[in-house]
């Protein structure tokens, strides 16, 4: 994260400049071939950039002032954000101020503003704990003549993923007992009309349907849907990453996991992550903005402290509490992954795969022959199969898998789903 | 920096040089031995001259992990060690060795002065994207210098005094000069 530092001074390297260089060689070359053809217009030609040559006063500060701030701690990805950049010290030289991107990190054009800071606009491009660049500087003395640069490293800037958007969520047809907002099977005090009954001592009389009433003779009395909270544990799986680097599978898991997550917590839900890449690390279900913060996080940067992988199938109950949604975004390239998940629908979880494997292996086209295309086509073609049969056995055990192709929104494959409650053993 | 801010200040560079390498070289036909070569060199000089000034400063690579194939690493390699290359002031030596591979012509070098002054502070004004009043301060130098150049070609137009000594003389100046103008260099 950018935070506004205290002025700092670099030292300034000064050397020739591009010009000077320039002058240098067209007034060398040119007494040369003065002395070597014995013509006197060359020697004339040397005369301007002789002149343009003659040291004269210049100040050429030793060091110059930075100061660094930004405008955003953290960024999304496309989002656009600003480094401010304050040059002190620097005399009568003129300032160049260029961003020099890091990886991923596009730049914009420097613009100095009214209040004398350098604005240096970038656009982070893909998630992670991105290295922002490096800040330049170039001096040039009053004469041209002199170049003076400081370079310096721009602090790592947070760059959480684009969510995927989720309006319609799936919902389970049995609720823990916690207050929420998903109006559930049971009977309770929310506000979605559930049914008629007969009036028993102790209901509140402004309950009464009287329409009911006078048609059945008796006191009849309506009931609402009870309003509960869901459980949602988002398994994230990026432990394997195949396709383009922006648009790979771990791109897609963390997008799509960073919509799921905020969908259901916008809708007051407990959601927990079990983020399943290099190492097993997970956060229990909780509610609320600073549990969004912290699945942010745990999405965007791996410190790498956590649990070996084979730890998934051991994982303690506060991480996957019973009566729980879980919600796999995966390629299913683990086997261990996949395992696992058998062993929690045999637990008797409610669990659905949202599979971001939109690639396959690619046939090297060029300099091999129609015997090794063809193998290679083949080869792809049982990894296909395999693919297929994988899916097709979680889908036997009842764990329905749907593909997110990673552009459109993941209300899309979840359709089927969250048209109506999702039947759970609880 | 974006396209338009970058093109500009290129398509002034690459006129410059347009005009300096065609400047040099006239008349093509009127040259001695050798003259092709030196035109090639000016050319390609003139092409990498404008292609750093297109490509603008160098940037990151895109990549941050992932194998980049033996191909693609050399020719980013290549391109990074070609636009480190002093292309102007190569520019700059080819056009001299083009003017000098012609016969004498006092007020052709003069005018060559001239552009090859212009097309330096042209390229130093595309690489610090700086407007052309930052020269101002330099003005009455430049226009000192001019003045000497128009009257060494002036001078070299005059008939000869006489054998030997003229020659020896321009070659002892010139010796003195680029004693000074290395001196002028070396404390930078």
């Amino acid at each position: 994260m950018l935070t506004a530092g205290p002025q700092r001074t670099v030292p300034v390297r000064w050397r020739l400049s591009g010009l000077a260089r320039g002058l240098v060689t067209l007034a060398l070359g040119a007494l040369v071939l003065a002395v070597i053809t014995r013509r006197a217009e060359f020697a004339g030609i040397a005369a301007p950039a002789l002149l343009l040559l003659t040291p004269r006063h210049a100040s050429r500060p030793a060091a110059v002032g930075v100061t660094l701030t930004a405008v955003a701690g953290q960024v999304t990805e496309t989002e656009q954000s600003t480094v401010l950049a304050k040059i002190s010290g620097h005399g009568d030289a003129t300032l160049q101020v260029r961003l020099h991107p890091a990886a991923w990190i596009a730049a914009g054009n420097a613009a100095l503003g009214n209040d004398g800071w350098y604005r240096l606009p970038f656009r982070a491009e893909r998630w992670g704990l991105r290295a922002v660049g490096m800040l330049e500087v170039v001096l040039h003395d009053r004469w041209g003549l002199a170049e003076g640069r400081v370079i310096i490293e721009l602090p790592p800037v947070t760059c959480l993923p684009l969510p995927a958007r989720l309006e319609s969520l799936v919902v389970l047809s049995k609720l823990p007992v916690r207050l929420g907002e998903h109006a559930a099977r049971a009977t309770g005090e929310g506000v979605e009309f559930a049914g008629v009954r007969e009036f028993v001592p102790g209901d509140r009389q402004r309950r009464i349907n009287w329409p009911a009433t006078t048609r059945r003779g008796t006191l009849q009395l309506n009931t609402f849907a009870a309003e509960r909270a869901q459980v949602t544990v988002i398994l994230m799986d990026v432990s394997t990453d195949v396709g383009t680097v922006g648009t790979s599978t771990s791109d897609l898991a963390v997008r799509a996991t960073a919509g799921i997550a905020a969908a259901y917590l916008a809708a007051r839900d407990r959601v927990g992550l079990i983020s399943f890449g290099r190492q097993l690390r997970w956060i229990t279900p909780s509610p609320g903005r600073r549990q969004a913060d912290r699945i942010m996080t745990m999405i965007t940067v791996d410190y790498g402290d956590g649990e070996p992988l084979a730890a998934v199938t051991r994982l303690p109950s506060a991480a996957l509490p019973p009566g729980a949604l879980i919600v796999v975004v995966s390629p299913l390239l683990s086997l261990r992954l996949v395992e696992a998940l058998r062993e929690l629908r045999e637990r008797g979880f409610a669990t659905i795969v949202l599979d971001v494997l939109c690639t396959q292996p690619e046939i090297r086209t060029g300099w091999i022959g129609s015997r090794d295309r063809a193998m290679a086509g083949l080869a792809r073609r049982l990894w296909r199969m395999e693919q297929d049969a994988i899916r097709f056995s979680l889908r036997e055990l009842g764990i329905p898998v749907t593909t997110w192709d990673g552009h459109s929104s993941l209300d899309e494959p979840f359709a089927p789903y969250s048209r109506r409650v999702m039947v759970n053993r609880g | 920096m974006t396209i338009a801010r970058r093109v500009r200040p290129a398509l002034i560079v690459a006129a410059v040089t347009a005009i300096v390498v065609a400047w040099a070289a006239a008349p093509t036909g009127g040259g001695r031995a050798g003259l092709k070569p030196v035109l090639i060199a000016a050319a390609v000089c003139a092409m990498f001259t404008v292609a750093r000034q297109l490509a603008g400063p160098p940037r990151a690579a895109r990549r941050e992990s992932g194998y980049v194939g033996p191909g693609a690493g050399m020719a980013g390699r290549a391109w990074a060690s070609i636009r480190a290359l002093p292309w102007p002031q190569g520019l700059t030596v080819a056009a001299l060795g083009l003017e000098a591979l012609h016969s004498s012509r006092p007020w052709h070098t003069a005018v060559l002065a001239v552009v090859l002054l212009g097309f330096l502070l042209a390229v130093h004004l595309a690489e610090t994207a700086a407007s052309p009043s930052v020269l101002r301060p330099q003005l009455p130098l430049l226009a000192t210098g001019l003045g000497l150049a128009a009257l060494s070609a002036g001078a070299a137009m005059l008939p000869a005094l006489g054998a030997g000594s003229g020659s020896g003389l321009i070659a002892v100046i010139a010796a003195i000069a680029a004693v000074v103008a290395g001196a002028l260099a070396l404390p930078l």
